[in-house]
């Protein structure tokens, strides 16, 4: 009896063995090299010149993006469920509300003018006063705004987990995190990321068809470069991509008068003197539908938009002609969404 | 030398060992050398894209980069890095003594600064560009303006100044030159028509613009030379190394463990094989001299085993060839089976009562054949006690002393015969051992009175001649 439980357990600690060695012989074999990979992406290719063509949507990210557009247009981020992010968002107005201010839960009136979301992703920071560093840290900013959505995440979510299919879409996409804070703006972030208007007139220009731009139209080009506007209002979205003070040569603010503390920009933030007045650079691209303009709104049309920057950022008085070339350049700048002109 | 384990202390070793083994194992396999790299990647990647970030820079300012969003783009990369390490998915803060936790926040620090100089930098390169533009476009157009001659020369001579300023940086001289130039040029203004005169206080306004904001972009681009990333980010990716290194350290001597481990339980596994060797020999040793003492005992006794409740387990050939069953009929049987009923039960009970409580009993008895008959044998009972002191089976050893009985029963008989022949005599008698003169075999009649009478000599004698 005794003989056999040896043999028994002799044959096991055989078999242990053996098993181990074939283990680790099949894991020998699996070792495998792992190149690193450059992302290729951040390659200096176009930075030799001012403005650069938008690029089409990449690797994205079809189900996490379906989610982010349900999202955007879900009235239930709101306190009310009456306000979602596409209420001032709109995509059929260049991603703005055309109001001078936006219009949160309860009719009430926000301080800012709201940027268009359209390309948004295109700009180095969030927020007239860049305040977030990301498309995901922007979020947070509406959603508790008390005049925007007046809400806040613990009631967003509580009220997204009621709904089955939301739930399982996110607990599908994000495993193990569920319906969070993190997932909704990820979510949302993945949908604006596609938010490109691509092909606009001017862009086919850039890419070499030259005769898209009428000979007004390249005249304001020209201007634009000149004049010196190229120098902060350049990149692939023509501005998002630096702070400037609103009144660099002429004072802004105390020729307009009215000073309001949202006119504080990135002093708000950051409370040094240095940045006082400072915004982020707005980008130009559909800048024809998104009026009114500046932070505030106050300017209705393109024309007057045009002419005062002139005059606060270069401290120049234009001429009716060159501001006529300038916002016919500035109207080729609309670009396309799906494939459909804005 | 002599080792003794007992059973209980083997298997507590063992299962000792195989447990330090297998968390040894555990442990090894914890450390993963592939997430290392992959930090280390992160790490590099620090250095590598503020190593882009200086050379946009440097092309920035030389107008070979002519816009921001590459600059823009290795910034953001390095602070998604910073902000990815902060969040310490590779646990580096959990070692203390590395201080690794320290070095990036120095290193968060140190970039965070960075960032705010290359955003001022930007700001103000910015307008700096702006008003160059716009100064380089203002000087094509004097010659269209028709200046008057001295004009033109003062004009040329402030272009010279600029150009100074933007293309060999001679700011700190240059201010002390430009202001008398520039009230020169203010007195005489009221001499030109509308469009010089708005065309000169462009010059002017733009040239100070310059000279301020070349300044300002010199004073950043010197902000950001001081700026110790560089260091930083070493001393952190050093210290990273370093630590990798000290984990690898205390990993070899986890190995060393491991090793050293399983060779003593081998050494252990060995010396108990060993043991258990030489115990079997001596086992066996043992068992065939307890072979041999059975087989003497077998052949001198008649030996049978039973259980405690007198069911015989075991008999002998003796067993079976004096009471005339065989092996197959007697195991299993009671003991009652060769009971003759010749001893009456109180001595069964008696025998019982001793063997229970453990001691041996010794006695004589008679017991049935098979087939009728009779035999009488003298036997020990031995009851056999376990670890716990209970009985659990007796041994009985007996032999055969029938053949003592018989003879005792005839003497008895013959005695007997005799006494009854001797007493139906009316005349004392007697006899008597030759050697002592002790007396044997009186009869009824003779006695005390008649002894006298045997002494003085009228008594019928009988000497009885015995051996010894």
């Amino acid at each position: 009896m005794l003989k056999r439980i040896d043999n028994f357990l002799f044959l096991i600690i055989c078999a242990v063995y053996i098993g181990y060695i074939c283990w680790q012989g099949y894991l020998l074999n699996n070792v495998e090299f792992v190149s690193v990979n450059i992302d290729e992406s951040l390659a200096a290719d176009s930075s030799h010149v001012e403005i650069t063509a938008i690029p089409y949507p990449q690797n994205v990210n079809a189900e996490k993006v379906a989610l982010g557009e349900n999202l955007f247009f879900d009235t239930r981020l709101s306190k009310d469920n009456t306000v979602s992010c596409g209420s001032c968002h709109n995509l059929m107005q260049g991603g703005v509300d055309n109001l001078p201010v936006s219009i949160g839960i309860n009719g009430l009136k926000g301080l800012i003018n709201a940027p268009t979301v359209f390309n948004s992703s295109l700009n180095f920071r969030q927020f007239w006063d860049g305040r977030a560093a990301t498309l995901q840290a922007q979020v947070h900013g509406p959603i508790h705004n008390t005049l925007e959505l007046g809400s806040h995440w613990a009631e967003v979510i509580h009220k997204l987990n009621q709904d089955q299919a939301i739930k399982q879409s996110f607990s599908k996409l994000y495993p193990g995190q569920g319906v969070s804070a993190e997932t909704i703006s990820d979510a949302i972030a993945h949908y604006e990321t596609t938010l490109l208007t691509p092909d606009s007139r001017f862009d086919l220009f850039l890419k070499g068809q030259s005769e898209r731009l009428s000979r007004e139209e390249r005249k304001g080009y020209q201007l634009f470069g000149e004049l010196g506007c190229i120098s902060c209002h350049q990149g692939v979205n023509i501005g998002g991509n630096m702070y400037q003070k609103m009144g660099t040569v002429n004072h802004y603010f105390i020729e307009e008068g009215n000073l309001k503390v949202i006119d504080f920009g990135r002093y708000q933030i950051t409370k040094n003197v240095e940045h006082k007045f400072e915004f982020k650079v707005p980008g130009l691209r559909n800048i024809a539908l998104t009026a009114p303009y500046f932070h505030d709104g106050s300017v209705e049309t393109l024309e007057q938009a045009v002419d005062m920057m002139a005059y606060y950022q270069l401290g120049i008085h234009l001429e009716q002609d060159e501001i006529g070339y300038l916002v016919s350049f500035l109207k080729s700048l609309t670009g396309r969404y799906k494939g459909q002109p804005l | 030398m002599k080792f003794t384990f007992s059973s209980a202390a083997q298997k507590i070793i063992l299962i000792c060992l195989s447990l330090l083994l297998a968390g040894l194992l555990v442990y090894i396999y914890s450390s993963e050398s592939r997430r290392q790299n992959e930090l280390i990647n992160q790490v590099k990647k620090l250095n590598f894209h503020e190593l882009r970030i200086e050379k946009s820079l440097l092309k920035i300012k030389h107008h070979e980069e002519l816009n921001f969003d590459y600059l823009n783009a290795n910034v953001a990369a390095i602070q998604n890095l910073l902000m990815e390490l902060q969040n310490d998915p590779y646990g580096i803060t959990k070692l203390k003594e590395a201080n690794l936790e320290g070095d990036l926040a120095e290193l968060v620090r140190e970039f965070s600064e960075k960032v705010e100089i290359i955003e001022q930098f930007k700001t103000k390169f910015a307008v700096l560009k702006n008003s160059t533009r716009y100064f380089h476009n203002l000087i094509s157009r004097i010659p269209a303006l028709n200046y008057p001659a001295e004009f033109e020369g003062e004009l040329y001579r402030l272009q010279h100044e600029i150009y100074n300023v933007i293309f060999y940086r001679k700011v700190s001289i240059i201010p002390g030159r430009l202001e008398p130039l520039y009230t020169e040029l203010t007195n005489n203004i009221a001499l030109l028509d509308e469009q010089q005169k708005q065309h000169i206080l462009q010059l002017i306004k733009h040239g100070r613009l310059i000279v301020e904001y070349s300044v300002a972009v010199d004073e950043l681009r010197g902000r950001n030379a001081a700026i110790n990333y560089e260091n930083k980010s070493l001393k952190f990716e050093q210290n990273l190394l370093s630590f990798f290194i000290y984990q690898q350290d205390q990993k070899s001597h986890f190995l060393n463990i491991l090793f050293a481990t399983a060779l003593f339980a081998i050494a252990v596994i060995i010396l108990l094989i060993h043991l258990l060797i030489r115990k079997s020999v001596d086992l066996k040793q043992a068992l065939m001299n307890i072979e041999n003492q059975k087989f003497a005992l077998d052949q001198h006794a008649i030996v049978s085993s039973t259980d405690i409740k007198g069911n015989i387990t075991y008999v002998n050939e003796k067993f079976c060839e004096i009471s005339g069953y065989s092996q197959e009929e007697l195991i299993g049987n009671n003991h009652r089976l060769i009971n003759s009923g010749h001893h009456p039960k109180s001595l069964f009970k008696d025998m019982w009562r001793t063997i229970r409580r453990g001691e041996v009993w010794h006695g004589e008895i008679k017991n049935a054949r098979k087939g009728g008959g009779y035999y009488w044998v003298n036997a020990t009972i031995v009851p056999f006690l376990d670890s716990q002191s209970q009985v659990y089976q007796y041994i009985s050893i007996r032999t055969d002393i029938s053949l003592l009985k018989r003879f005792e029963e005839e003497l008895i008989q013959g005695k007997l015969f005799l006494d009854n022949v001797t007493n139906a005599m009316a005349q004392g008698l007697y006899a008597q051992y030759r050697v002592q003169w002790r007396l044997i075999n009186l009869n009824q009649a003779l006695t005390y009175s008649s002894l006298g009478l045997f002494i003085n000599g009228y008594a019928l004698g009988l000497r009885l001649i015995t051996r010894g």
